[in-house]
């Protein structure tokens, strides 16, 4: 027997060949597999595991008053989320969470319902809070970073400011007025983490624009002047309610706007709806005398008084198409200043009817009454002034004294300020700034709506409201050291039972500006429905008074010429010095 | 005589050839060692690029963590300041603690700059 033939070397490596061929092609098969078939399957894959939408807190812009000191700051805050669904025990859950979140038990298993696929279980948490509940690992749970709006000064200027949402969407004031400049709120974008789920990079990318911040004409110092003096003067005269303007009248800049009743912005909820109401702009009412100002603007620029002018009071009654209107006491023969300073219905009648309706009308919408001012504010009404074919033959006898016209008081401030700088109507604005990150802040120019009056008018004007003050209705309101000029009013409010004008429900203000010779603030006080001293004069005026001398020391306004101090000394600190 | 002169004629022949060979070998072997450490080198650099680009962005997240725990702590800090000095808890203070007052008229005296009507609005 010949022994076995080893196979030939040629064989051998032909099966060699097939054998490494078909390993060849399996390879190729599972490439193809891998990186032509399930390409993207895979390579989706693979992005959920190293890529994460990574949640970035834009902070909402931060408002300032005039001098950079905060109203407005938004905090990092962290909201407590939960997939009900991916919770494995609800009740080992709520036991570990209720002390943190100082919620009961079953409040929480109540909210882990499984039929929900998400819910909130707490919005905003405190840092301490939200560091604790960071270090437990609860499958289910989360925690997103969102934004906590602050407001540290509480009520100051809270109708101004306005406040945020949940969402930190605005719901008010300049808050919700900017709202797209001030921006905010969480976004994401796209980075890379490690096995641990550490992040690596994130891809910043071209996100959406930053948020601004805005700087407020409003000056903290006054706006507490002027809140605190409105709280007392409401309280004082047991009125309703109360509003109080201060504007820089070179510009229509608001230096100060305060309400009562007001709220507190951080608890906004707990405030009625009545008490978040801006008044300075949102409500309009009856002028009544301080209406006049407007009045004599248009008689004194159409030449048709002159100031010594006189004109008979009638012993305070005149009839106009039938219907009787009386002075608050009889006048015999006054002067136009008198007729001011006295607020004379009479006499100012007699001046109306003298414009005529048209020329009356003309100055009225020229002063922006019964139109928006465009303060850059939301809520504002335009209050109402009827056109002359509408009036009846009584309207021009109650239009010369603040009747039949609602105004609001932004445009009672804003047409008093257009008086004190010579006649020119500036649009009321309470942005004096945007500053975007990185910038320069960029100033809002004032914003001149028309010329009113010439200056000559407004200097003759401005001398009869000087003489109401010194020696008219609106004496309480004179300022030792300084020359007032102003104006008073007390405008009967109209009983919605009765269709009658109230003998008790008024409006009482006060409208004026100070230094009459170089005016540097308007100020408008009004008071609705006081209970007692329901003149304008006695109610009004000594909040104007209060404020127009806190605020003229705090701006280092020296007197005016030929005014005088008495210097107080230690034993009579406590008197009044002359004027 | 012959066969010893051959192998001589061949050793003297074959010896510089082989000893260039040898040496060719030496050669080729250095430039492997060198392409094989540039490689190395290559390779070294290129795990030691992803590795530096691994440490920075673990370094940067943590300063991009730091520096948003310094913001939130200098807002903080701001928001308790601007409480603080609320005028409202100035004010009572003053008037509670230091029995302060407002100043009566005539208490504070403006007196007009030279040249200047009034001090420009703050």
């Amino acid at each position: 027997m010949l022994p076995a033939q080893p196979p030939a070397p040629r064989g051998r490596a032909i099966a060699l060949f097939f054998l490494l061929l078909g390993f060849l092609a399996l390879v190729v098969v599972r490439l193809f597999s891998l990186q032509i078939r399930d390409h993207q399957r895979f390579t989706q894959k693979a992005t959920q595991q190293y890529e994460r939408r990574l949640p970035v807190t834009a902070k909402r812009g931060t408002i300032t008053d005039r001098h950079g000191r905060e109203l407005a700051v938004s905090l990092e805050a962290h909201s407590l989320y939960a997939h009900p669904t991916a919770v494995r025990d609800p009740r080992a859950a709520a036991a570990a969470l209720a002390p943190i979140l100082g919620q009961s038990r079953g409040e929480i298993l109540k909210r882990l319902s499984p039929d929900k696929p998400f819910v909130w279980l707490q919005r905003k948490l405190p840092a301490r809070q939200a560091e604790v509940l960071a270090g437990l690992t609860i499958p289910g749970f989360g925690l997103l970073p969102e934004t906590r709006r602050s407001y540290p000064r509480g009520e100051l200027a809270a109708h101004l400011v306005g406040f945020v949402g949940l969402d930190d969407a605005g719901l008010e004031g300049v808050e919700y007025q900017y709202d797209a400049l001030l921006g905010g709120g969480p976004h994401f974008v796209t980075g890379r983490v490690d096995a641990r789920g550490r992040i690596l990079f994130r891809d910043e990318g071209p996100s959406r624009p930053a948020p601004a911040d805005l700087i407020l004409t409003v000056d903290e110092v006054i706006q507490y002047v002027a809140e605190r003096e409105l709280k007392r003067a409401v309280a004082k005269a047991q009125a309703q309610a109360g509003t109080v303007l201060v504007l820089e009248p070179r510009t229509g800049e608001i230096l100060a706007l305060a309400n009562v009743p007001t709220f507190n912005p951080n608890a906004f909820a707990q405030a009625p709806a009545s008490s978040r109401r801006n008044r300075a702009l949102a409500d309009s009412y009856e002028p009544g005398s301080v209406f006049k100002v407007a009045l004599a603007a248009a008689a004194l620029q159409e030449g048709l008084v002159r100031p010594e002018e006189l004109f008979f009071g009638e012993q305070g009654v005149i009839e106009v198409a039938g219907l009787k209107i009386r002075d608050h006491e009889k006048h015999g023969w006054l002067t136009f200043s008198q007729v001011m300073a006295q607020s004379s219905n009479v006499g100012a009648i007699k001046v109306g009817q003298r414009l005529g309706r048209s020329t009356y009308y003309s100055y009225l919408s020229g002063f922006s009454f019964g139109a928006r001012t465009g303060v850059d504010l939301p809520g504002e009404t335009p209050g109402l002034l009827r056109r002359p074919r509408d009036w009846s033959a009584v309207s021009i006898g109650a239009l010369s004294i603040g009747q039949e016209v609602s105004v609001t008081s932004v445009q009672l401030a804003a047409a008093m300020a257009a008086v004190a700088n010579g006649g020119e109507l500036y649009r009321p604005h309470v942005v004096k700034a945007v500053r975007e990150r990185g910038a320069p802040p960029r100033e809002v120019p004032p914003q001149l709506i028309r010329r009113v009056i010439s200056p000559e008018t407004a200097h003759r004007l401005t001398a009869i409201l000087v003489e109401a003050v010194e020696r008219g209705t609106g004496k309480a309101a004179a300022v030792p050291g300084y020359t007032v000029a102003g104006k008073t009013g007390t405008a009967q409010k109209l009983d919605r039972e009765t269709g009658l004008y109230s003998r008790t429900k008024v409006v009482a203000s006060f409208a004026g500006f100070v230094p009459a010779e170089s005016p540097r603030l308007v100020i408008l006080v009004v008071l609705d429905e006081p209970g007692v001293d329901r003149w304008g004069g006695f109610t009004a005026g000594p909040a104007f008074r209060e404020i127009a001398r806190e605020v003229l020391s705090y701006l280092n306004v020296p007197p005016s010429p030929g005014r005088r101090f008495q210097v107080a000394r230690r034993a009579d600190a406590g008197t009044q010095g002359p004027n | 005589m012959r066969s010893t002169g051959g192998t001589l004629a061949r050793s003297q022949g074959v010896r510089p050839r082989a000893r260039a060979r040898r040496a060719l070998l030496r050669l080729d072997l250095w430039r492997a060692v060198v392409v094989l450490g540039l490689l190395c080198l290559g390779i070294l650099f290129y795990v030691w690029q992803h590795i530096q680009v691994l440490r920075l962005g673990y370094a940067l997240e943590g300063l991009r963590a730091q520096r948003a725990a310094l913001l939130q702590e200098q807002r903080t800090l701001t928001l308790e300041l601007a409480r603080i000095t609320a005028l409202s808890r100035v004010e009572a203070i003053a008037r509670a603690r230091f029995e302060m007052d407002t100043p009566r008229p005539g208490q504070v005296i403006v007196l007009p700059e030279p040249g200047k009507p009034g001090a420009a609005l703050r």
